[in-house]
This record gives C-alpha cells, sequence and structure tokens, in this order.
C-alpha cells in the first residue's frame, strides 16, 4: 500500500469514527424472529449501513446490553452528517491466521483483512445512494500475488464494494442501480466460504447491476439484472440475472430457493441452490445448497459443482456465539476438486462497535489436510 | 281424551330432551397465549407469548350433539409476556401496560372473558365456534366482536383448542408504540391454546 493512500485511510478513519453508522449481516437473526434484512440495515439484502433500529439491536446485542442511549446531535456532527441525511461508517477487520504448515516459511500471518469506509446519503425519503469505498487485501485484489509479505499489507488498490442509487417505491418494493455483491445466498461475513467464494460472491465481485426486491413479513425476494464493471478482468466478464425467493411459514423459519443465469467470456453458469435458516433465542441453523453447471466456452464442454454450507451456533448470552460449520466443494473434472472445510470456534460481540471471534479450522481433501486457526478482531464504527 | 294423551306425549318428550341435554361442566385447563403485531418495516414483527396463565377455564357441553362451548375465561399477569429480547420487553412494559395500571398499582391482569359462544362441526373432528368477547387490560377494556374457537376431543377424552382474536390497540387506548423508527401497526393478532392433557 502506497503511503498516500495508507495515510488517507488513517485520515479517514479518524475523521469517520466521529459521526459514523454501521455494517455486516447476521442472517442467524432469523432466531429472533428477523426475516428479512430491512429492520436493521438500509440495503434490502443486508450488510451496509444500521437504521437506527438496527444500532439499537446491535447496543442490545453486545455484552454491556440494554438499549441504546442517543443524545442531541451538536453543531459538529450535525455539519458532519448534513442535518442527520448523510450516514458514515467504517468497517474493519484485523485477522491473525495460524497454519499447520509452513507457507513461504511462515507459520503466522497478521493481516488487515478489510478497511471499508461507507457512505449513505438520503436524498428524500425514497431515495438514497450508498457507497462502499474499500481497500482490498493484496491476495484480493490480485489473485497471482502469493507472496506472504505483500499479503500481510494492504494493496494499494482502492475500489468500491458498492455504488449504488436506490429508490423505495413503497412499503415492500425497492429498485436500485449500481455495482455490488450479487444478493445471492445466505449473505455471509466469511467471504472465503465456499458458497461465497465459488459462487462469484468474493470481495471484489461486484456487478453492475438493476436490482429489485420486496420484502413482507413472511416473503423477501431479491432479484437483479447483472454486468460486468470495468475492474472485472476479461476473463471474468459476465452477463445475467438472478433470483432469490425466500419465505417464513413461522418464527424462526425461514425456506429459499434461488437461482442465476450468467453468460460470461470463458464460462457460462447456471445455478440453483437452497436456503435455509431456522431458530430459536439460543440456537440457531444457517444451510445452503448450491448446484451450478458450467460450461467452459473454450473446451465446449459442461462440468458440474456443488458447494455446501452448514452452520449450527448456540447462544448461551446476547453476545457469545458457539458455532460448528460444516462445509464442502466438489467439481467434477477437468477442475476435478473435492474438498472438505470445517470448524468450531466463538465468537464475542464486546461493545456495539467491536467483536472478536476465534476458530479452528481443517480444510481437507483427497490426500492432504491442513488445520486453521484464525483470530479476527472485527470494528464497526457508527 | 286424544287432546290429554299428546299433552302428556309433548311434556314426556320434552322433559326427555332435556334430561339428554348435559349441563356444561367447567373445565380447568393449560395452556399458552401467544400474539403477533407488524410493524412499520417489513420483516420487523414483534412476536411474544406466556404460558403462565392464572386461570385458564370454559365451560363445556359434551352430549350426542356434539361439544359446545360455553363460557370461556382466561387470566394471565401482563409482565409474564416476553418477546425474546429484553429491551422490548421493557418497551412492551413501559409503553403499552404501565399507563393500564389501575390506582392501586398492583400488577396488570389481562382477562379475556367470551360468553354466548355458537359451535358447528366443521366438518372434521373439530368444531368451529364463534361468539364475542370482552377483554381487560389493566383499567383498560374492549369488546371482541370477532372471536374463533376451535375445539377438539381426542381418543382418550381429553379436549384442546384454541381462541383467535383481533385486538386493537387505539380501541383500548393505547398509542401504537415507536421505537427507532419501527412502530407497531394497531392490529395485534392474539391467539390462546389450551389442553387439559
Amino acid at each position: 500500500m502506497t503511503n498516500k493512500v495508507k495515510n488517507l485511510s488513517y485520515l479517514a478513519y479518524l475523521l469517520m469514527a466521529l459521526v459514523s453508522t454501521k455494517a455486516m449481516s447476521y442472517p442467524h437473526y432469523i432466531r429472533l424472529g428477523y426475516v428479512s434484512c430491512t429492520g436493521c440495515h438500509y440495503a434490502p439484502e443486508g450488510g451496509g449501513l444500521l437504521t437506527p433500529y438496527g444500532q439499537g439491536i446491535a447496543q442490545t446485542f453486545s455484552l454491556p446490553g440494554g438499549e441504546l442511549q442517543r443524545s442531541e446531535a451538536g453543531t459538529i456532527k450535525k455539519f458532519l452528517t448534513a442535518n442527520g441525511k448523510l450516514h458514515h461508517s467504517i468497517q474493519a477487520r484485523y485477522m491473525g491466521l495460524q497454519r499447520e504448515k509452513k507457507v513461504n516459511n511462515k507459520r503466522q500471518r497478521f493481516f488487515p483483512m478489510q478497511f471499508d469506509y461507507l457512505n449513505q446519503v438520503d436524498w428524500s425519503s425514497n431515495i438514497r445512494h450508498e457507497i462502499v469505498l474499500a481497500v482490498a487485501p493484496s491476495s484480493a485484489s490480485n489473485p497471482t500475488n502469493q507472496d506472504t509479505q505483500t499479503q500481510n499489507n494492504f494493496s494499494d488498490r482502492l475500489y468500491f464494494r458498492s455504488l449504488k442509487l436506490e429508490w423505495k417505491i413503497n412499503k415492500y418494493w425497492r429498485l436500485a442501480a449500481g455495482q455490488d455483491n450479487l444478493p445471492l445466498g445466505l449473505r455471509l461475513i466469511d467471504h472465503t466460504a465456499y458458497i461465497r467464494e465459488r459462487n462469484r460472491l468474493g470481495v471484489t465481485d461486484v456487478p453492475t447491476q438493476l436490482q429489485l426486491s420486496f420484502d413482507s413479513s413472511k416473503l423477501r425476494v431479491q432479484s437483479a439484472l447483472f454486468a460486468p464493471n470495468n475492474n472485472d478482468l476479461k476473463y471474468n466478464r459476465e452477463t445475467g440475472a438472478m433470483a432469490l425467493a425466500e419465505y417464513s411459514p413461522f418464527k424462526g423459519l425461514a425456506l429459499g430457493l434461488q437461482g442465476l443465469l450468467a453468460e460470461g467470456k470463458t464460462i457460462d453458469r447456471k445455478l440453483v441452490g437452497a436456503l435455509v435458516r431456522a431458530g430459536t433465542e439460543d440456537f440457531s441453523i444457517l444451510g445452503e445448497l448450491d448446484f451450478t453447471r458450467r460450461y467452459l466456452e473454450t473446451d465446449k464442454i459442461d462440468f458440474d459443482q456443488w458447494a455446501s454450507y452448514l452452520e449450527f451456533a448456540l447462544y448461551p448470552l446476547n453476545y457469545l456465539k458457539f458455532f460448528v460449520h460444516l462445509q464442502q466443494i466438489h467439481i467434477q473434472q477437468p477442475f476435478k476438486e473435492k474438498e472438505h472445510l470445517n470448524g468450531i470456534g466463538t465468537e464475542i460481540k464486546w461493545h456495539r462497535y467491536l467483536a472478536s471471534s476465534l476458530e479452528t479450522r481443517l480444510r481437507s481433501a483427497e490426500h492432504r489436510s491442513e488445520g486453521q486457526i484464525l483470530a479476527q478482531m472485527i470494528l464497526n464504527l457508527w | 281424551m286424544t287432546r290429554f294423551a299428546l299433552l302428556i306425549f309433548s311434556i314426556a318428550i320434552t322433559c326427555k330432551s332435556f334430561a339428554n341435554a348435559p349441563s356444561p361442566v367447567l373445565k380447568k385447563f393449560q395452556g399458552e397465549t401467544s400474539f403477533v403485531v407488524e410493524t412499520t418495516v417489513p420483516g420487523v414483527t414483534v412476536e411474544g407469548k406466556s404460558s403462565a396463565f392464572n386461570q385458564l377455564q370454559a365451560d363445556i357441553e359434551d352430549g350426542p350433539q356434539g361439544l359446545a362451548l360455553k363460557n370461556i375465561k382466561a387470566q394471565i399477569l401482563a409482565k409474564t409476556l416476553k418477546t425474546g429480547i429484553d429491551v422490548r420487553d421493557e418497551h412492551m412494559q413501559k409503553l403499552i401496560f404501565e399507563p393500564l395500571k389501575n390506582k392501586d398499582n398492583t400488577d396488570i391482569n389481562i382477562v379475556l372473558e367470551a360468553k354466548q359462544i355458537n359451535c358447528l362441526p366443521d366438518g372434521t373432528d373439530s368444531y368451529s365456534c364463534k361468539g364475542e368477547a370482552t377483554i381487560n387490560i389493566g383499567k383498560a377494556s374492549a369488546t371482541i366482536d370477532d372471536l374463533l374457537i376451535k375445539l377438539t376431543k381426542d381418543a382418550s377424552s381429553k379436549y384442546q383448542g384454541q381462541v383467535k382474536l383481533q385486538l386493537g390497540l387505539e380501541k383500548l387506548g393505547i398509542t401504537p408504540p415507536s421505537y427507532m423508527g419501527v412502530t407497531v401497526e394497531d392490529q395485534v393478532e392474539v391467539l390462546v391454546k389450551f389442553n387439559d392433557k
């Protein structure tokens, strides 16, 4: 990362710490009866900035708990937030990774995983724009970069993780245009999960899209028409359509189906998937199973991919989570791959702005396996 | 003579049918009540429940004509209702129930009483009943015009059923509360499930 970008990031961090509002989606909040994300997030697909109600929930489910006490905004805050119409947030993650085997002579790595600046302006009661400006970790911004030392630093690449304009048509319908992650799947925070990474839902997969969404107390629908964005590498460019529908027959259960059709420069994708979110106050289950048939343009062949995610979590306290996740990816020839990734861990929300997690993972394939310990500090300033 | 015989016969028939009509039996039940209320934000629904009834009873007629409910009374302490989030429970107590406290400042009871209920078999092994009811919450009270009741008797002669009703908050003099931009709607769906198992 160049010094200029680094200094700008620190400056932005300090400035926004004064006036910010947060991100991150919690699909497991189905256990509290939240089917859709719109109660806590401005964005119907979750993540991004928190609504005032979401800020209250973030406080309630943190270690101090209780009610978020709001003080009257001072002159500076009123000025910096354009009298409450301009919202800011900083979202950052710092990660420590301990590997069983050495990679480039090192077992341990400590690196900034994420540093995003989020901005939103409410142009009217129905129209808002959302910007998420991110600094990518080196490995994410350049897949060919495997040098550990370089990976420990931020890349000098700034990019828009989200840049879109949204029109809230009425209480239930929203239309948005711009670039963002596709509103597909469980929307896990972990971008390395197979259901994200292998379905082109990584941190830099932000196609240009037109999104239409519907949210009611029992049903949520996300749909999008998408095309490449300017930053996509030539061979990654794809155009297509997707839809996800999730229905909650009763409190604590949501069942979903999703589909995607995409035509790319090198690969065409057809994806169908099923989702389940269930839970009670102290327990939750998240599950996703995706089947993708891909067509390799160059070789004129089809091959299939199965990706799955299953998470069981316990919440002995509001701010404490113990979880186990089981993941699997299976890809047919010519990219034959069969791998499992299972993990067990805990997450604590120390404060409405600060959380940490510790997880042990075992990644295993046919003839190899590797254990990892991941520790994360997650900062969400709003 | 013929007229007299007919009169005696009619009296005898009437007496017989009265003799067949079972007298209602007061049954005490256990059960659970739950409520659901939508909010101005889609996907944010407030649901709560309690099973700590002080009183849950009904007069049941069980005869050759089938099952019939005559009276129902359900009473529960408002403070036992839980929504799953402590802060929300506090808000509910503070904004909904506290203003309805009686002068003596005692704990608020929610009392549902239904009378003059008509039941008809619904073609399955259940009976569908309709009736009117009054609900008292502290010092507030409202009439419920549309009460839906289902009643079933299983093979072991145990009764179970449910009472469903819509309750308007404003009808009770309660302004629908609001928290950080999310306001609950006026109509609350209330369900009382009961059984004598």
